[in-house]
Formats: C-alpha cells, sequence, structure tokens
C-alpha cells in the first residue's frame, strides 16, 4: 500500500491550492470552536474559582436598614451557611482633574477584611487601615478609566458633607466583577464606580451606625434558594427590603453569565457553517478527483486492489485535508483563546485567568470535522469505485443534455450563454450548494453588521429620542418639586423636568417583580416613552404605564389591575389600572404621570432626577454648578455616555467585523475557486476547441466563470434574508429584561456584505481566468479525453 | 486452464443495447501465445475483459482451473486479477503521478511472491528508465512499463488489449518482443487482442472474431521471433 500512499502526496500535491482553501474552511471551523470553547471553559473556570475563593454569596437583597442583630436572625434560616450585612449607598464624586461627572458606590468592608462574604482581592496597594475614615478602595476598571491609582483623591458628597478620601489600594470583587450603572442598566467604568472603606467609618458617615442596607446570605450544599429567598423577602419586608435575588439575578453574575453564553452560541453556530460547508466542497472536489481517475480507478482495480483499498486511497484525499485544516485550526484556536482572554481580562477583572483547554472538545471537533469531510465525500468515492472496471476503462459517455422547459427561454441567448445556462442548469444540487455557500457567507457579514446597526439605534432612541436632556441630575432623596423650578433658574438652562423614582413591588396574582415607578410630567419633552414603533407615546394622566417586557413577565395587559407594594416612605399597598404598554429600551419600569404619583403615594409632588435643557456652550459651566450642591448626589451627560457605549461598542465590534469578514471571504474564496478549478479541468477540451474555433479569452472566461457568476447572484439575496434572521436570532440573546434592541440594518451593512463576497468571488475567479489563459491547446486537444 | 462457454455479453451504450458476444467458446491453455484478431466491434475486448474478470458475462459460463467464475462476488474476482492475471492496455493505463518503478511495486505491494521492480524493469528492458515519470517516457517505454506491471507479479495469465495499438512498427516491435519474452521465460499463457494480423505469426494459435462470435481457431505450425514480423 505504500506505493498507493505515494500516489495520494503526489496528487494531493498536485491539487493543493484547492486543498488549502478547503483545510482553510475547516480551520476555520475548528478554530473557532475551539478558541469559543476553550474562552467560554476558560471564563467559567476563572469565575467559578474566584467565586469560591472570594465566598460569593447566593442571595442578595438590598434594603433601607436594619440592625445588625438582624444578620444573626437570618442566620438561623435553614440552610444558610453564612450571612454578610454591609452598608452600600451611591454617592457623586469629585475626582481631581476630572470635569465629568462620576458618582460611586461606597460598600462597606467587614473587618478583618476576608472574615465575610464577596471578599474583596488587593490588585495593587494595600487595605484600609482598620478604623480609618478618609482611606479608601476602588474598583479596578474604575481606577483604569477614571485614572486613579494608590494616592490619588478623591471627594464625595455624603448625606450633604463634602469629604475628602485618599485610595490606598485597587481591588475586585465577585460581587462587582461588572459595575453597571443604576441609571443606565449598562456597564459603564468611566462613570461609575466601587469605592470600598471602613465598615464602621461609611456608618458614622450615613448614620447608618449598628445598622446595615445591604445583606448577602452564603447557603448550604442542597439549600433550597427560592424557599430561602421567600424567607429573606418576609423578614427583610418590615426594613424596606427590595425583594432579594439569587446568584443568577444578580446584576454582575448575570452580566457575566450573558457573556459566557454568547460564546457557547459561537461555539455552535460558526464552525456549523465552516464544516459545511467544507463538506460540500470536498464533495465537490473529490467528484473531480474521482471523475478525472476514472480509468485510473479501473486501472488500479484490473490490477487487483479492491474495491475497499481504493476508497480508503480517495477517502485519504479528504482525511487529510480535514487532518491539515483540524491541525491549523487547534493551533489558531489556542491562539485566539488566548488571544479573547486578555480583551476579556480588560473587561472582567478577574483577579486570576485560569486557562482551560478541553482536549475532549477537540476530540470532538476532530470528529465533527472529519465527519463532515468523510461524509461530504463519500457519496463521491462511492460512485467512483463501484463502477465495473471493463466499464470505467471507457472514457466517460459525453454527459447526456436534453431539450428541457427551460430552452425556449435560452433562444434569446448567445450559444456562449447557453453553454453557461445549460450547465448550471444540469447540476441543481451543485448550484443549490454553491448558492447556499454564498448565501451563508453573505449571511455571516450581514449578521455582524446587525450588532453595529442595532446598537447604533439604541444609541439613538435612547439618546436623542427617550433621552434629550443634557444633564441629568440625581439627587440625594425625593425632594420638594419646587427644586425643578431652582433648577430652570440656573444660568444656561433653558428647560427643566423632574422625575420622581419610587421603588415598588408590582404583583399581578402569583408573579411578582422588584421594580421601579417613575413619575413623570405628561407633558415632558425631554425624558419621553416610546410606543409601538419606536414612536414617542402620551403617558396617560392616570393609571400605570408598564414596560412591555415588565407587563409580559406579569402576565398585564392593558386594562388590568396590578397591586403596587411600595417599598419606601409607609410602604402602602395600592390597586392601579395598567394604562398602556411601553416599548422602552432599557431595564423594567414603570411609568405614571408625576401627579397621579403623588396622589397615589399620597404626599406631595417631590422629585429625584432632575432633566436640564441647557445650551451647549454652558453645559460645563452648569455641571460644576449642580457638582457643588449637596443635595446633588450624582450628575450624568447623556452625550458623554452615548460617545463612551458607541466607542465601547465600536471597539468591541471592530473585530468581531473583521473576522467575520475573513470568515466569509474564505467561504466564498473556497466556493468560487474550487468550482471554477473544476469547471477549468472539465471543460478544458471544450475551452481548447472553442479558441480553436476562434473564441477570445474573454469568451472563454464567460463560459467558465458564468456559472459561477449565477452561483454567486442568485446566493447574494438569500444570504441578506438569512443575514437578517441570523442578526435577530443573535440579538434575542441579550436578555430582554436588560436591553431590547430592536433588529436594525442600514443600506452600508448591506453594500458590505454583497462587496466582502463579490470581491473574493471575484479575485478567485480571477485567479481561474488566468490559468484558463494559459491553457495550452495542443496539449489538451492531443490528450485522450 | 481458463475457459469460457456459451458467453453472451450485452451492453447499453446511452439507449442502444449492443450485443458485443453472441454465445462463444474459447479455452486458454497453459503457457500457449494466443492472438485474437477480429475487425472494431467484434468482441475481442470484451472476452478479454471477461477473461480477466473485469466484466461480468450477461449469460454462459467462466472457469479457471476447474473452478467456477461465472457468477463471482466482487471479492473472488478481485482475488482472481489480483492472483493470477496481468493486464497490458492499449494506453498503457500508467498512474501519473507514479515513477516507472512506482507504478511497478503498486502491483508488487499487493502480490502474494512477485519479482521485484527492478527485476520487471530489468526484463522489459529499462532498468535506466526507473525513476521516470510517464511523461517523460515514450509511448513504447509506457507500454514496457505496463508490461512489467503486468508480470511483476508473476501471473499466470497475461491479457493484452492492443498492446501495440498506439505505438510504430519499430517500437511496436520492441513491445512485441518483451511480451515474446516473457511468456517463453515465465511460461505465462498470454492472449494479444489486436486488429494487427501481422501479429499473429507470432502466436502459438490464432482465433479470428467476428460480430461476436469466433470464426476461426487455427494453430501456427511454426511461431516467429517478434523481429521476423513486420507490418
Amino acid at each position: 500500500m505504500t506505493t498507493l500512499r505515494r500516489k495520494l502526496g503526489r496528487d494531493l500535491w498536485r491539487l493543493r491550492h484547492q486543498g488549502v482553501t478547503i483545510a482553510i474552511l475547516v480551520g476555520c471551523g475548528i478554530a473557532s470552536f475551539v478558541a469559543a470553547v476553550a474562552a467560554s471553559a476558560s471564563l467559567r473556570a476563572s469565575r467559578d474559582t474566584f467565586y469560591a475563593s472570594a465566598r460569593f454569596g447566593d442571595v442578595f437583597d438590598h434594603l433601607q436598614h436594619a440592625p445588625r442583630a438582624m444578620v444573626d436572625r437570618l442566620s438561623d434560616l435553614p440552610g444558610v451557611a453564612a450571612v454578610d450585612g454591609r452598608i452600600t449607598d451611591d454617592y457623586r464624586l469629585d475626582v481631581d482633574g476630572s470635569a465629568q461627572p462620576v458618582a460611586a458606590r461606597f460598600v462597606s468592608l467587614p473587618w478583618p477584611a476576608d472574615a465575610g462574604l464577596n471578599q474583596i482581592r488587593i490588585r495593587a496597594g494595600r487595605l484600609v487601615q482598620p478604623g480609618s475614615a478618609d482611606e479608601v478602595v476602588i474598583s479596578e476598571a474604575f481606577s483604569e478609566a477614571a485614572g486613579l491609582a494608590p494616592g490619588s483623591h478623591i471627594t464625595a458628597v455624603i448625606n450633604e458633607r463634602r469629604a475628602q478620601f485618599r485610595v490606598v489600594g485597587v481591588a475586585v470583587s465577585p460581587d462587582f466583577l461588572l459595575v453597571t450603572v443604576p441609571r443606565t442598566g449598562l456597564p459603564d467604568a468611566n462613570h461609575f464606580g466601587i469605592v470600598w472603606m471602613d465598615g464602621d467609618a461609611l456608618a458614622k458617615a450615613t448614620d447608618l451606625d449598628g445598622a446595615f442596607n445591604d445583606v448577602t446570605l452564603q447557603l448550604a450544599a442542597g439549600a433550597d434558594v427560592e424557599e430561602t429567598i421567600r424567607r429573606v423577602d418576609q423578614m427583610l419586608e418590615p426594613y424596606g427590603g427590595l425583594g432579594a435575588v439569587g446568584r443568577a439575578d444578580q446584576a454582575s453574575a448575570k452580566f457575566l453569565e450573558q457573556k459566557i453564553l454568547q460564546l457557547d452560541r459561537l461555539a455552535t453556530s460558526l464552525p456549523l457553517i465552516f464544516l459545511g460547508v467544507a463538506a460540500f466542497l470536498l464533495n465537490v472536489l473529490l467528484s473531480r478527483i474521482v471523475g478525472a481517475q476514472r480509468e485510473q480507478i479501473a486501472t488500479l482495480k484490473a490490477l487487483g486492489y479492491r474495491t475497499r483499498e481504493l476508497a480508503l486511497h480517495y477517502l485519504g484525499f479528504a482525511a487529510v485535508i480535514c487532518a491539515a485544516g483540524v491541525a491549523v485550526g487547534i493551533g489558531l484556536g489556542i491562539l485566539a483563546a488566548h488571544a479573547m482572554l486578555a480583551v476579556y481580562a480588560q473587561y472582567f477583572k478577574f483577579p486570576g485567568f485560569v486557562f482551560r483547554f478541553q482536549p475532549s472538545a477537540i476530540v470532538g471537533a476532530t470528529v465533527v470535522a472529519f465527519a463532515a469531510g468523510i461524509g461530504g465525500t463519500l457519496f463521491a468515492v462511492r460512485k467512483a469505485v463501484t463502477v465495473p472496471p471493463a466499464e470505467a476503462m471507457h472514457p466517460e459517455p459525453p454527459a447526456s443534455y436534453r431539450p428541457t422547459f427551460f430552452d425556449r427561454w435560452y433562444r434569446a441567448f448567445s450559444p456562449v450563454m447557453r453553454m453557461v445556462l445549460r450547465d448550471a442548469q444540469r447540476q441543481p444540487v451543485r448550484l443549490v450548494l454553491s448558492a447556499g455557500s454564498i448565501a451563508l457567507a453573505t449571511a455571516i457579514v450581514l449578521s455582524g453588521g446587525v450588532f453595529t446597526d442595532s446598537i447604533n439605534t439604541v444609541l439613538h432612541l435612547q439618546f436623542e429620542v427617550a433621552h434629550r436632556e443634557q444633564i441629568a441630575a440625581t439627587l440625594d432623596q425625593a425632594r420638594p418639586w419646587e427644586a425643578v423650578s431652582d433648577a430652570s433658574h440656573l444660568p444656561g438652562v433653558t428647560n427643566a423636568e423632574g422625575e420622581r423614582v419610587v421603588p415598588v413591588r408590582l404583583r399581578a396574582g402569583p408573579r411578582g417583580r422588584t421594580t421601579a415607578i417613575l413619575g413623570l410630567q405628561p407633558d415632558a419633552d425631554m425624558h419621553r416613552l416610546l410606543g409601538a414603533n419606536t414612536r414617542p407615546l402620551m403617558l396617560p394622566s392616570e393609571g400605570l404605564s408598564l414596560s412591555r417586557v415588565l407587563a409580559d413577565s406579569l402576565g398585564l395587559r392593558a386594562g388590568d389591575d396590578v397591586e403596587v407594594d411600595v417599598l419606601e416612605g409607609d410602604r402602602r399597598m395600592v390597586h392601579v389600572p395598567v394604562a398602556s404598554l411601553v416599548d422602552d429600551l432599557l431595564g423594567l419600569s414603570g411609568y405614571m404621570d408625576a401627579r397621579a404619583l403623588s396622589e397615589m403615594l399620597d404626599e406631595a409632588p417631590r422629585v429625584n432626577v432632575i432633566m436640564l435643557a441647557v445650551a451647549a456652550p454652558d453645559i460645563d459651566a452648569v455641571t460644576n454648578r449642580l457638582n457643588a450642591l449637596p443635595s446633588v448626589a450624582s450628575v450624568s451627560r447623556p452625550d458623554l455616555d452615548r460617545g463612551l457605549v458607541r466607542a465601547e461598542v465600536a471597539s468591541e465590534l471592530s473585530v468581531l467585523s473583521l473576522m467575520l469578514d475573513l470568515f466569509a471571504g474564505a467561504i466564498a474564496v473556497g466556493v468560487v475557486y474550487n468550482n471554477a478549478r473544476i469547471a477549468l479541468e472539465t471543460r478544458s477540451r471544450n475551452l481548447a476547441t472553442m479558441r480553436i474555433l476562434g473564441f477570445t479569452r474573454g469568451e472563454l472566461g464567460a463560459v467558465l466563470l458564468g456559472e459561477q457568476a449565477i452561483h454567486v447572484v442568485s446566493g447574494i439575496p438569500v444570504g441578506l434574508f438569512l443575514g437578517r434572521a441570523i442578526g435577530r436570532l443573535t440579538l434575542s440573546s441579550v436578555d430582554p429584561e436588560l436591553l431590547r434592541v430592536p433588529l436594525t440594518l442600514t443600506a452600508p451593512s448591506y453594500v458590505a456584505a454583497v462587496s466582502v463576497v463579490v470581491l473574493a468571488a471575484l479575485a478567485s475567479a480571477l485567479l481561474v481566468r488566468r490559468r484558463s489563459d494559459r491553457l495550452d491547446l495542443v496539449a489538451v486537444l492531443k490528450a485522450r479525453d | 486452464m481458463i475457459s469460457v462457454r456459451h458467453l453472451v455479453k450485452t451492453y447499453r451504450m446511452g439507449e442502444v443495447e449492443v450485443s458485443a458476444l453472441r454465445g462463444l467458446d474459447f479455452d486458454l491453455h497453459g503457457g500457449e501465445f494466443v492472438v485474437i484478431l477480429g475487425p472494431s466491434g467484434s468482441g475481442k475486448s470484451t472476452l478479454l475483459n471477461i477473461l480477466g474478470g473485469l466484466d461480468a458475462p450477461t449469460s454462459g459460463s467462466l472457469s479457471w482451473a476447474g473452478r467456477d467464475l461465472s457468477n463471482p462476488s466482487e471479492e473472488v474476482l478481485t482475488r482472481f486479477r489480483r492472483e493470477h492475471i496481468g493486464f497490458v492496455f492499449q494506453f498503457y493505463n500508467l498512474i501519473p503521478s507514479l515513477t516507472a518503478r512506482e507504478n511497478i511495486a503498486l502491483v508488487a505491494d499487493i502480490a502474494t511472491a512477485p519479482m521485484t521492480p527492478d527485476d520487471a524493469l530489468t526484463l522489459v528492458g529499462l532498468s535506466d528508465r526507473r525513476d521516470h515519470f510517464p511523461s517523460q517516457l515514450s509511448g513504447g517505454e509506457q507500454q514496457r512499463v505496463a508490461i512489467a506491471r503486468a508480470v511483476v507479479k508473476k501471473p499466470e495469465i497475461l491479457l493484452c488489449d492492443e498492446p501495440t495499438g498506439a505505438l510504430d512498427a519499430q517500437t511496436g516491435r520492441v513491445v512485441l518482443d518483451v511480451l515474446d519474452t516473457v511468456n517463453r521465460q515465465l511460461g505465462t499463457s498470454t492472449a494479444v487482442v489486436t486488429h494487427n494480423a501481422a501479429i499473429s505469426r507470432m502466436a502459438d494459435r490464432v482465433v479470428t472474431m467476428a460480430d461476436g462470435r469466433i470464426a476461426s481457431d487455427t494453430v501456427n505450425a511454426h511461431r516467429q521471433r517478434p523481429a521476423e514480423v513486420s507490418w
């Protein structure tokens, strides 16, 4: 068999260009699979290692305040292993040299620092000295974004008192791996950070001596999370509990899990596309090889080789190409996984990254790749080796062309065009699979465009349609509505609107959700509600309007009654009708006319957030004025937020888009190059004859590449539809309770998708065209067909 | 050694049914050199293919060394070809990606007691061309490599389909000389299909075919040397 193996080697070398294009597709499939699986496994392992070592909690709740004795009572709950009560609150910061509005969540540290749950890990500097009231440790992402390091100073306004702190350390903690800004629900380290300080000092500063307002529970193995949550809610209700959540709903953990799930999805979808296209191309290539080697096969059989031996020989082509693809793919995949983790390390801030590389995934990927390759090849090989040798010894009979239904239309075309059309029509399976592969390539590029375009739509709707204020000032507590008109008199302010924010628990039958009701002015011009088709919606003067996703999760429709448990003040319980559904984009909220809300609460109108319309040149001045006011907890500027989100999304997506473009290019090149090469080989005799008859090289090019053009042209429109569908599917992986992303695709994205595929196809077609120009006419015609 | 009785073979060529063999009887005896003559379409090649187990008869029987091979399995036919038959084709059918020596080794690899590829090359006088690829060899050289490939396994039967059909007379004689040498030195029963009547003078026996039947079967009183043959 060694001689047969040598033949395999030489034949493969002759077919190396085509083999390489197919191996690249296999490689892309394996690389994307290995990278996504390894990155996902590594992220999970790093996360779980950190969660375990830092004693990340299982149940979390925030409350108004409760005496520390409640911690012991919570510890007595069945299944509870440990309880950590602490103080957390959000305050506005003045950072040395920063004009941007910045806020932070202050979190009390237990003493000693490793005594409690959600332990922090120092990344630079040191922990605060016990009892020290002016030392803080800040979160790593915030330290990098705000340019703060041990030695920097920050000023916070706590309970209307300005206090200066010295940063002594930088740290990470499992509960704040990803810090989301309370107002937008999106991660933004530039404007929001975590500040840890001594527990007693923070208690004193916030007037919460001997109390806590945030609690974390660790459960024993096998404890019932839901039951614990129910009991915690019961016990903390009198203390203003906002409703406990399990680890799955903890903000940072939830975001992290979402990212990992997206990776998992990537790990399955992309490789399947590549391996599918590679399998198809292997079938095309092998059909051609065995077609061209028909006589060799017959000879080998005449010489006594068994069908099985020959089948193995030809399957060897597929096996070698797959093996090359797998080898390169695994290598690239591991490199890509490391690169992805380096990007994630910027983002997730684990104290240590564990690289997990599962050999089982590689074995699985290899098996799938070989199955796809061999499967794609088997049919062609079987057809070839089962032909009786005497029959195979004769040249293949001329392909049988018969008049078909389509011929009446072909009359309008030139003979060259008729050749092209008949050839395409004679191989409908190849037409469908080639066009299908081109469609997938187009879809892959377009699905990248879906991200960019849809995020831009979100930003546009959020910051230009729904939120049109230049500055939003969040007050330290609900204050009389007069504050709005006071603010409107600030120099530079052209308009001011107020917003009342009331934490509530909504109940409908057995279902309940903790959220907030926003009281808005009905004629609000700056914070507008979005209805269906993302058009601004008029806020009904009575009743409660709900985010559509929130209403769905509670099983509520417009007109239904909902029970509102107010989680502040007198904690009253009222029933309110659902007036309308709102298609807002971020988070889950209820909305009411501010006047109706104050009537429901039986209070004089009050305000928590003031939105300001400010002329552009005055924005900085107004921001500084607001920052100086003790009653202002934080100031946000949507224009800055939008720019930052856009920049962050753009940097993350540009890498992804480039990858998708390259992948799609690989598919288009693989399909067009292989098909055209094979067309050239199988038709070289026809083409040479035509040249001798006087056809030009250009006309020959049309015959040769016309069929590929038909594949590309029929594949692209399908790909555009498919890309939209893939985009919709990908967007559905974003948790709608966090963010609703309307599917958007702009003309440039369509143009980009078509261009990438057409350019790749053109480039490969030209390569083959050059070959056809060099056709040796005499040699081709002298050779026996 | 090998014999067929009442052999019938019909083909479908596209949409036409062709009767290639119409019930013929034929025997090839040990060590003899038979030339099968006949015009195109007379059924010579079909007979040769069936004798060599490349094709199955539509009806009739084929037996080799007393064993019936009329309806053999694919596996039995393959073993029969592998162990006992050597083939030489009109267009040589060398594997283009293998050198002369490797084309021969291809068969030596799967034979039970072959001679060495180099011995086979010496036998056909091509030792110095061993590392040439088919495209680097002349037609006559390619055919001699094909003969070396056919005999390297030391087959009992050598079947040749128009072995000189693509060659000029001088080269053809060299090839015939090799076939004659193999037949005489190794005692290989040889059947040569040709439409070149001149070749028949070097045979022990000449069979003429016409229209799918045997028209004549004569024994040569004197077997000429290939060098004496001319056309």
